[in-house]
């Protein structure tokens, strides 16, 4: 952050350097008289020491750098002013105007979509330095300011582009759109919009998962009840939302860098402002199974057949399902690992199918097949005997088919358990019928 | 101890081509699969899914448009570029994919050559053809419609996760244990690890595979790609080539060796055991010279019949010395994706 800083403090200096920084930027009440001052400091009701320096080149390179402080900080007049003056309301209007019809700009739009929305709760005014900290303990609901940090509009990567841009506007913009005005009030907010772009697919997805993925503070949650009112704990899909999304193929898409996936605002808040998110059994919500086909169906995503009635099931898929990431057993094994080596819990694995050649080995130790023991011969366990039969064509035994199964299990076993029985002592002497071997070699040595 | 030396007399046992083979599998392993996974990562990615996918991109979801598929297409470049790769060097080489390189079907078949026969299930007796194409037909119209996911039952998820879980990590031995894991689990012990000669899910449920297989006998059609051709007259019937064939392409009719030639890797297996010179390897069209003499043994003095069917055949054709072209492109594509792989080891 501190490079990014430092860089920005460059940028802005080449860029907007002098006077032209002064006509782009201008501070028409003064602000910056004091907090333009190093180590501006005061403490606040809680006996923090607090900074109330705004550093310029920050400011000037964020999103908001050409609005005026007053435009915000509406009710203060003069200074030294009390802090409750300050404080924002983000769905005012500013001075700023849209260039098409002249009006001036604001967000009350998107405060309305926003509070209507399963964040609605969440604050869109009242904004104050000092009661970030006491907003962040008190709501578990995101506000404005939350997700949208007034950073350095366009990144760090996408400088050099817009600075190349930028030189170049008057050559090509400039033949057209003549005139200082437009240079000066137009051209960099569009050029920045086109090459900043800063809220891309794997930005807002982080937005998101800066709290959704956070597992402890997701459990906490409570839904309230659209009917009785009433405060219900979340549950494990919700709770383990942002995992299971990163599982899915529209999370490891973005994830490695690719923009075909689809980013939780895609789904969750496809049309207007982007900013009604609703819970999945709200009417109005875009993931609510009546509006399903509609949002896997935009364009560019699974436009042509999600509203097919043959693909239902395509719809129904759970993309936030909980067995994928099997909850209960994950938090287990990284317990365990706490505490032991990663062995240990691979071992698990390994130990299953250690268990299963070692049962395999005594059950074939004391009951294998020994008669089919070649190299010739099929020696699988299971299925031998067909591919015997179908593939190289060998006729069946009948004698063994009469048999049965169990039975020559049965017979596998007393002949396997007849070599640990104790040999009989009294045949000394070698029978002519059983014996391989008639001669009596003792003789010979005499 | 005695496995090791048991696995290195087996190992000078085998025919080069086949040792050669596992060498290349081997080192598609290292590379494909973690914890390594140097191709992959060039792309971005660490397993064989996403961009990298292969097997997604072809799903026919009812009324799919080309628009549809160009966009899955898209998401998944890579994966459809090597598709591409893979299926014309089949069309034109045979099946160095499946049969040489793929890591997956290579890595459990080389897990399935070290454990001993009777541990292992045998499927090669099943319907091949019928079933592998049968499930094809599902995998690419049936399961998208239902909604399952084509990944649920897909072992190039499952190889290199179950790689990467070995490797700790709470997140990978859960996967393991959770319900798609356990399935993919099930699949790839049963069809892979403990299935006879290994290459069980190949046959049966890769959609690579089947296209792939599909492509190959279209090649030896068009005479660019060997097919396995057997001499009924030098069959004896003793079955080697089909007990060692691991896809089970090869079946005893009337005590003869038959070839399905959509079934076949191009291992070059058979044609290496078979002691009676009854398997060729070939782009043309069989030898009829009958020949029915033991490889490596001289018979004097020779008796009536060899003596009358097997004289043109002393004196040397042109036959022998013909530059096998096709093998001499083979070999140079794995040596060429050897060097491709070590160049890009170096770099990473």
């Amino acid at each position: 952050m501190r490079s990014i800083t430092f860089f920005m403090l460059v940028m802005a200096g080449l860029l907007f350097g002098g006077a032209y920084a002064e006509k782009r930027h201008p501070d028409p009440d003064g602000c910056f008289s004091c907090h333009g001052l190093p180590d501006l400091k005061y403490i606040d009701d809680q006996g923090q020491i607090r900074s109330a320096t705004i550093l310029k080149a920050d400011y000037y390179g964020s999103l908001h750098g050409s609005v005026p402080c007053k435009d915000c900080h509406r009710k203060i007049t003069d200074y030294p002013h009390e802090e409750k003056d300050g404080l924002v309301d983000c769905a005012e209007s500013c001075h700023v105007k849209e260039p098409s019809d002249g009006k001036a700009f604001t967000h009350k739009e998107i405060a309305k979509e926003f509070q209507t929305s399963a964040h609605g709760k969440g604050l869109t005014k009242d904004f104050a330095a000092g009661n970030r900290i006491k907003e962040d303990k008190d709501s578990s609901l995101p506000s404005c300011r939350r997700c949208h940090v007034n950073e350095p509009y366009i990144a760090e990567s996408q400088m050099a582009a817009f600075k190349e841009a930028f030189e170049h506007n008057d050559a090509e913009c400039g033949t057209c759109h003549a005139g200082d005005v437009w240079r000066e009030q137009f051209s960099g907010h569009i050029l920045r919009r086109y090459i900043g772009n800063r809220i891309n697919k794997p930005t807002s997805n982080k937005i998101c998962a800066d709290c959704h993925g956070d597992i402890e503070r997701m459990s906490k949650v409570e839904q309230e009840d659209p009917v009785t009112k009433e405060k219900k704990p979340v549950s494990p899909e919700f709770v383990h939302s942002s995992e299971s999304y990163d599982k899915t193929l529209h999370g490891r898409l973005i994830k490695d860098g690719s923009m075909h996936g689809a980013s939780c605002i895609e789904c969750h808040a496809p049309t207007g402002l982007h900013h009604g998110i609703m819970r999945d059994e709200d009417q109005r919500s875009s993931v609510n199974e009546a509006h399903l086909a509609d949002t896997c169906g935009q364009s560019g995503c699974h436009k042509g057949y999600a509203k097919v009635l043959a693909n239902n099931g395509f719809l129904t898929t759970k993309m936030h399902s909980a067995s994928t990431i099997a909850v209960g057993l994950q938090a287990k094994l990284s317990e365990l690992q706490k505490t032991t080596s990663n062995w240990y819990v691979g071992s698990v694995v390994f130990g299953v199918l250690a268990l299963v050649f070692f049962c395999g080995s005594v059950f074939w130790w004391v009951a294998g097949d020994r008669s089919k023991l070649s190299k010739n011969n099929n020696n699988s366990v299971l299925g031998a005997d067909k591919f015997q039969r179908i593939i190289i064509g060998t006729k069946q035994n009948k004698a063994r088919v009469k048999e049965g199964r169990w039975e020559i299990i049965k017979r596998n076993i007393k002949n396997g358990l007849s070599r640990f029985a104790p040999k009989k002592k009294e045949s000394v002497l070698p029978d002519a019928a059983t014996s391989a071997d008639p001669i009596d070699y003792s003789e010979d040595d005499s | 101890m005695k496995i090791l030396k048991a696995w290195y007399t087996e190992w000078l046992e085998q025919p080069k081509v086949q040792r050669f083979r596992y060498i290349t599998i081997f080192i598609s392993c290292v590379l494909f699969l973690g914890p390594l996974t140097i191709l992959p990562k060039l792309a971005g990615n660490s397993d064989l899914c996403g961009r990298l996918c292969m097997r997604r991109f072809y799903l026919y979801f009812p009324g799919m448009t080309v628009e549809d598929f160009a966009t899955h297409a898209s998401a998944a470049m890579i994966g459809v570029i090597a598709f591409a790769l893979i299926l014309l060097t089949t069309l034109f080489f045979g099946r160095i994919w499946c049969g040489y390189l793929c890591p997956v079907g290579g890595f459990s078949e080389l897990v399935s050559r070290l454990l001993n026969d009777r541990w292992k299930i045998e499927y090669r007796w099943l319907p091949q053809f019928q079933i592998r194409y049968g499930y094809l037909a599902t995998y690419m119209i049936v399961l998208p419609a239902i909604g399952v996911s084509a990944c649920t039952l897909c072992n190039f998820i499952t190889v290199p996760r179950l790689v990467e879980s070995m490797s700790g990590g709470a997140g990978g031995l859960a996967f393991i244990f959770s319900a798609v894991g356990l399935v993919n689990l099930s699949l790839l012990l049963l069809l892979g690890f403990f299935a006879s000669k290994g290459r069980a899910y190949c046959q049966f449920m890769c959609p690579i595979g089947a296209i792939d297989g599909i492509v190959n006998s279209l090649g030896s059609r068009f005479r660019s790609t060997h097919r396995i051709r057997v001499a009924k007259e030098r069959c004896t019937g003793c079955n080697i080539c089909a007990r060692n064939c691991m896809c089970g392409a090869i079946k005893m009719v009337d005590k003869i060796a038959t070839v399905q030639q959509s079934s076949c890797m191009d291992c070059h297996e058979c044609v290496d055991v078979c002691d009676w010179n009854a398997i060729e390897w070939t782009t043309g069209s069989r030898n009829k010279n009958p020949k029915r003499i033991k490889k490596g043994t001289e018979i004097f003095p020779e008796p009536d019949w060899q003596v009358i069917t097997f004289k043109p055949r002393l004196e040397p054709t042109i036959n022998h010395r013909e530059i096998q072209w096709g093998r001499v492109i083979n070999g140079v594509l794995v040596v060429g994706f050897t060097l491709l792989v070590t160049a890009s080891l170096a770099i990473h």
